[in-house]
């Protein structure tokens, strides 16, 4: 394969966000195969033509998401009634659902309770946990615009393409900030099977770089955060629980985790150059400069990885399984 | 009895939720009275539920207990079995 046919299908992406670095982290390989070259595991549908197969928990997140974001955007944008707020929101979670079309049979107890008499309750309590009109969960207004749901991205210091030269960024996308009394809390909101209101749930956030990185975002607009907050929202089969988590920011720790994605993106380029010299068949018959983790990224929360099967665990990796699908984290996916 | 609550409780909260999915479908906007009654069908039917699995789960547990416990004198019986057998031996 020629180097320019090489840098066509592999290319280096230009921007980077949490759940690329977090896969970099977990397994180098499973980030190469999934957001350099781009695989997404498939399955035929009913005219044979291969299409990535849909995740109960992935469609649950994104309609309740959508559905919390709608109802917030209509109290606080269009000046609705808490209740005309949560009606336009709930209808809102019906279309949702119904745009997603038949979802695979549940494989868990889990997945079990996310249907959509569970997103319409989740979504319902939310509002009862967390009240649209309570002083504390006032949306931050920005030139008269509410923040909720949206996209930002920054330029990463000294991180260039390898290839191109141009400069890199790094890109998220927030569920809300909170003006409480006029200290910024970045609000991300969180639902899950597991329990929620326990030490353990709370301390999982307390280095999550996802949040971390929203407040570099958001300093980079101009905004002081230094604070955030989490909901959580345990969706079970005859009931939903919440709870919140605060977390803060300092700038040191914001400083840290800078330099840390620094150093992370100037070693998946330095794997990159050497792949692209390489030159590497399918074979994996030396080291990959992506490497293999050969841990619990293999099976990470019970569930096999999407390369498992017909990459890492056969001696000639079948690529026909997969189709190319590449991650834009500036895509909004869930509208 | 309780069975049939459940049943009713649970098909009218499906029932609820099916016209309200058929009405957005047809662009017909659900009212905040619509979504209450609809919100109060599904609890309704989540409730039943629960309690359904609460009895469920007590009866069960009951019957395994019932089950596993050996009065003293199916015990003592047990030990003379055991030990005719250790003679015959």
């Amino acid at each position: 394969m020629s180097r320019e046919q090489l840098l066509e299908m592999f290319p280096f992406p230009m921007v980077i966000d949490n759940t690329m670095r977090e896969a970099w982290w977990s397994c180098p390989h499973s980030f190469f195969r999934s957001h350099i070259q781009g695989l997404r595991k498939s399955q035929l549908d009913e005219h044979l033509q291969p299409v990535v197969g849909k995740s109960i928990d992935l469609v649950f997140g994104g309609v309740l998401a959508s559905g919390l974001e709608a109802t917030k955007v209509a109290y606080a944008v269009e000046g609705l009634s808490p209740i005309q707020a949560l009606t336009k929101g709930g209808e809102h979670v019906i279309k949702k659902w119904a745009a997603e079309g038949p979802l695979p049979a549940p494989m868990s107890r889990g997945q079990e309770a996310k249907t959509l008499e569970g997103c319409l309750m989740a979504h319902h309590g939310y509002f009862g946990e967390w009240p649209l009109d309570d002083p504390m969960q006032q949306l931050a207004l920005v030139n008269g615009h509410p923040m909720v749901e949206f996209s930002g991205a920054r330029p990463i210091p000294g991180c260039f393409h390898p290839v191109t030269g141009e400069q890199l960024v790094y890109a998220g996308r927030f569920d809300a900030v909170l003006d409480r009394f006029g200290v910024l809390f970045g609000l991300d909101d969180k639902s899950t099977g597991s329990y929620v209101d326990s030490d353990n749930w709370r301390s999982q956030w307390r280095l999550r770089g996802q949040f971390t990185g929203y407040c570099w975002l958001a300093q980079g607009y101009g905004m002081k955060m230094n604070q955030f907050l989490v909901h959580g929202i345990q969706v079970l089969k005859t009931k939903c629980h919440y709870a919140e988590a605060l977390v803060d920011r300092a700038n040191w720790k914001i400083e840290r985790w800078l330099r840390q994605l620094q150093s992370d993106v100037l070693q998946m380029m330095e794997s990159y150059l050497a792949f692209i010299q390489h030159n590497l068949g399918e074979v994996l018959a030396q080291a990959h400069p992506f490497g293999q983790s050969f841990g619990h990224a293999c099976n990470a929360y019970n569930r096999s990885c999407q390369f498992l099967e017909d990459i890492c665990d056969t001696q000639v990796p079948d690529l026909e399984r997969f189709v190319v699908e590449r991650w834009n984290p500036l895509e909004r996916t869930n509208d | 009895m309780q069975r049939t609550d459940i049943i009713e409780d649970e098909t009218e909260a499906q029932i609820a939720l099916a016209d309200a999915r058929l009405d957005v479908a047809n662009g017909k906007p659900v009212t905040p009275d619509r979504y209450r009654a609809l919100i109060l069908s599904i609890q309704r039917g989540r409730e039943s539920r629960a309690k359904h699995l609460s009895t469920v789960t007590k009866a069960k547990a009951k019957a395994t207990k019932a089950a596993s416990a050996l009065t003293m004198d199916q015990m003592q019986d047990m030990f003379r079995a055991s030990a005719a057998q250790d003679e015959s031996n």
